[in-house]
């Protein structure tokens, strides 16, 4: 089980490090996401106004003033420390998504790589439940599970989950279902090991890299989803003064004209976020597929 | 003699992680028009490096040094590749796999006819279908196969429609990567004999790319043996494949199950070198069983020996 | 040894495929019609064929991978078709498998220990005794004791398919069933890998089924030949009769192909070589030839049926 594990790790470093030392992009992308990474950690810390950073303190004589070197990023209409509501946005975005991203990824992986090594019947209603449930829009299901569950953040974790888990269910599945065909899982099987053995042994280390590092570069469309929600439906917060970059956005547009910087800086952030984790997953892509790599536009 | 391929201190290398792997070194071969030219070789000794470069084939992110003559056009010189005008008309190729080579959503007659078309651009459609089963005929397929799906072949038959697709644009040159590898025992032979043919009857030059000794022997007029990117012994089919001299080759014609003979196969130990990573000295030296010190350290050049070239100290004076 | 420790009888395997894509239904594409052979225990039964012919199916079903349609499989007796589940470890001790391409038949994520230890797994060893034995096989093999630590992507074709050798007799199996094993190997490798192939018959005392399309390759090493196309057999005898005198003509095809290159089709009649065979008759068309016996050969082909 150990080596296992190790195997995959080695897997992903390999990985990694090829991709690094052959593209601009990646390495760009990936310093951008570590930075990303530490502030959501350390935000809370180091944010110049904390108790504004969390809605506490209001003070609206400061509301909606520019960018000046004691709020770098300016006040937003409450008063607030535009930098500082940010610092702990982010970290409210990020850890959200890290649970999407890879519950759904775990969740995924079970399902479809066991589904190829059930019964057949079994394994035909899986794969239409699958595509059933890639069918079905993250954010209406989210506004609905909002109104099922209360509209609190847990219920947008669980609704992107159940969104989210099939597009990985399905790559399982297909990869499990090539993997089935090859000696090295029919021979355990002709040994007499289980079922469970040769899913973790043989099948879950060959597919695993790919997908961790893809469910990391996902993290960018969740937390691009996860604000979207908010900005649509106002849901998944207690209260308004809850630092939250969809609501940021979302405040920001009645005073677009007068004070523009409500408005950019939390834009800027989020599509930051979601072009950083999607070109760092991009480039691995891109490296790790033969037909992609070597440079193709000579060929032209 | 017109030398139909000429390569002087030739060079092919490819990017590597770590820099720059020199596949081929210091090539210097010449084949004359008009015979058949067998590369021997066995996997990962690049063969099918050199026989891509003189189709024109090589990627664009191959490096190269030196030069390559083909019909007396300087295609390789240095790091400059031109191939225009030479690729597919003069020289070309036929992979080792045949459904490579066809394109499985058209039928055998429309990819014939496109190829046709290509290289004769006067011949109105008619003449084109003319030609088409004309070279249908040659490598002895039927009529029918005009109106076949490549996955309707067998794979006998779909190598025939690669070497047809290879002889439309009427090329003085063709390159066949291991046309018999891939298939079953008896049809190996056909298709040798086939190439072999048409080699005589379009006064083409073949240079035939192949592991398999006993194929080359059915077919070839000379042949060269190439191991770890460089030619080891050079010469005659049935010189070099009855009396050869260098010791790779002997041990290599040793290999070979002979039939109701039950005495031990002589195997040769270890592996060949990987591309880009050769030891100094001799090539073979690891797994020779004639090696003495000279061998170590330098490593020979091609001589002349006889009626053949052979790369080896024993026969230096 | 009278009775043989592998038996197969009229043996038919077939698979579906589907007609017009989907839209007609299915079609039922017939690989093996019912093969007959025996192997007798230390000894070497070679299979050879076209590809395509049905050999290396032959294999698989006997391993269980796919089901027959009609027929028996019968090891030392006991029918391996109708195995109850306890049973097929047993089974699985003893008959083992060296496939043909090294890369799918071992996990390039798994270290070369845990490749050996994967057919023991089951067997309730004990673990020192499990460390012995892969190092008895590496030694038997001719590999050194570090490869234990390596992954398969690290190896070349021709150690992994030393390492599928190892693999196949650490449990000490009575039957190996070995398909083309050599085929996609360089020929100096091929060369090394067949004479341990011969020396570990000799010193554990196997028996091999060795399936090929190179009829020398199983001249060299088997010592009863069995020719197959189009999941027929048409001929079987002992080596050095059938490289000698083969009665068949597509026997004859295989082992002198220069000679007869004009006749390459190969059909699904009953008989296979139907279109090319210079003593056809129409009961050749019609009725599938029976298997006769000759001295201690057997061949299917009516000149010979109706010769004796």
């Amino acid at each position: 089980m150990i080596r296992s594990i190790y195997v995959v790790v080695h897997d992903i470093l390999s990985i990694l490090s090829r991709t690094w030392r052959k593209r601009y992009s990646f390495r760009i992308a990936s310093v951008a996401m570590t930075f990303v990474f530490l502030l959501a950690i350390l935000g809370p810390h180091i944010a110049p106004y904390p108790r504004q950073g969390l809605g506490l303190d209001v003070d609206r004589s400061r509301a909606l003033l520019p960018p000046s070197p004691e709020h770098l990023l300016g006040t937003d209409s409450f008063g607030r420390d535009l930098l500082s509501r940010i610092l702990f946005a982010l970290s409210r975005a990020l850890y959200p998504s890290i649970v999407v991203a890879f519950v759904s990824l775990l969740l995924g992986i079970a399902i479809g790589s066991t589904a190829t090594l059930l019964p057949k019947p079994i394994e035909i209603s899986l794969s239409y439940l699958i595509e059933l449930l890639l069918a079905l829009p993250s954010v209406l299901l989210a506004a609905l599970l909002a109104i099922l569950m209360g509209g609190t953040l847990t219920s947008i974790v669980v609704a992107l989950i159940v969104t989210w888990f099939p597009w990985y269910a399905r790559i399982a599945y297909i990869q499990a279902r090539n993997l089935k065909e090859l000696d090295f899982v029919k021979l355990p099987l002709y040994y007499g090991l289980s079922k469970g053995y040769v899913i973790i042994k043989h099948i879950a280390p060959n597919i695993l890299a790919p997908m961790l590092i893809e469910a990391l570069s996902d993290m960018g469309s969740v937390v691009l989803e996860i604000s979207t929600i908010t900005f649509l439906f106002g849901i998944g917060i207690t209260s308004i003064e809850e630092p939250d970059l969809g609501m940021m956005i979302a405040y920001s547009l009645r005073d677009l004209a007068r004070a523009p910087w409500t408005f950019l800086a939390p834009s800027i952030v989020l599509a930051t976020i979601a072009i950083v984790f999607t070109v760092f997953g991009e480039a691995i892509y891109e490296e790790h597929h033969p037909v992609l790599k070597k440079r193709w536009w000579l060929w032209f | 003699m017109v030398l139909a391929v000429k390569s002087s201190k030739l060079y092919i290398g490819y990017e590597l992680d770590e820099g720059i792997a020199w596949v081929v070194e210091d090539l210097n071969m010449s084949i004359e028009s008009n015979i058949t030219y067998c590369l021997i070789g066995e996997s990962g000794c690049g063969k099918s490096t050199i026989g891509n470069a003189i189709a024109g084939l090589l990627p664009p992110y191959a490096y190269t040094h030196g030069k390559l003559i083909v019909m007396d056009k300087n295609v390789i010189d240095e790091g400059v590749r031109r191939f225009n005008g030479i690729r597919g008309k003069i020289v070309v190729k036929i992979p080792q796999d045949p459904a490579s080579a066809l394109n499985p959503y058209m039928t055998i007659g429309d990819q014939l006819d496109i190829a046709v078309k290509n290289y004769f651009r006067n011949l109105s459609d008619r003449e084109v279908k003319a030609k088409t089963l004309e070279l249908l005929s040659e490598v002895m397929l039927d009529r029918e196969v005009y109106d076949m799906y490549p996955h309707q072949l067998s794979g006998g038959m779909k190598q025939r429609a690669a070497i047809a697709l290879a002889l439309a644009p009427e090329p003085k040159i063709i390159v066949a990567d291991e046309p018999t590898s891939s298939l079953d025992a008896y049809l190996k032979h056909a298709i040798a004999s086939l190439l072999k043919k048409l080699q005589r009857e379009w006064e083409l030059t073949m240079i035939f790319i192949t592991h398999e000794i006993p194929i080359a022997q059915y077919v070839c007029n000379r042949v060269a043996v190439i191991y770890a990117g460089r030619i080891v012994e050079e010469g005659s089919a049935s010189d070099v494949l009855q009396n050869p001299r260098h010791p790779y080759v002997e041990l290599l014609l040793k290999a070979y199950p002979k039939r109701l003979a039950r005495e031990r196969l002589t195997d040769i130990p270890g592996m060949p070198p990987p591309p880009g990573r050769y030891p100094q000295g001799c090539k073979f030296v690891p797994r020779c069983p004639y090696v003495f010190n000279r061998c170590r350290i330098e490593e020979p050049p091609l001589i002349a020996l006889g009626n053949r070239l052979i790369r080896c100290w024993r026969y230096y004076e | 040894m009278n009775d043989p420790l592998l038996k197969i009888e009229d043996l038919h395997i077939y698979y579906v495929v589907p007609i017009g894509n989907l839209k007609f239904g299915y079609r039922k594409v017939w690989v093996l019609k019912g093969i007959d052979l025996e192997v007798s225990s230390r000894t070497v039964l070679g299979i050879v064929g076209g590809s395509g012919s049905g050999k290396s199916t032959i294999l698989r079903a006997i391993l269980g991978f796919v089901k027959p349609a009609r027929g028996r499989i019968l090891y030392q007796g006991i029918n391996l078709l109708k195995l109850k589940p306890r049973d097929r470890k047993k089974i699985a001790k003893e008959i083992s498998y060296v496939p043909q391409e090294p890369s799918q038949s071992i996990n390039p994520k798994m270290s070369i220990e845990d490749v050996l230890t994967e057919p023991l797994k089951s067997l309730g060893i004990a673990k020192s005794d499990i460390d012995r034995r892969i190092d008895l096989v590496l030694e038997m093999l001719d590999l050194d004791r570090s490869i234990r630590k390596m992954y398969a992507k690290e190896l070349s074709g021709g150690m992994l398919q030393r390492i599928a050798i190892a693999r196949a007799i650490i449990s000490k199996p009575r039957l190996v069933l070995l398909d083309e094993p050599t085929s996609n190997l360089d020929i100096s490798i091929q060369a090394q890998i067949l004479n341990m192939l011969k020396d570990l018959k000799e010193e554990l005392g196997l028996t091999y089924a060795f399936v090929s399309h190179d009829i020398d390759v199983v001249g060299y090493i088997a010592d009863r030949i069995a020719v197959i196309a189009s999941g027929k057999i048409v001929e079987e005898g002992p080596t050095e009769e059938i490289l000698k005198e083969s009665l068949h003509p597509y026997t004859q095809l295989l082992l002198n192909p220069e000679k007869t290159i004009n006749k390459t089709t190969i059909n699904n009649n009953l008989c296979p070589i139907t279109g090319w065979c210079p003593w056809k008759t129409n009961k050749c068309e019609t009725t599938s030839p029976p298997k006769t016996r000759i001295n201690n050969r057997y061949i299917y082909c009516w000149r010979y049926t109706d010769l004796k």
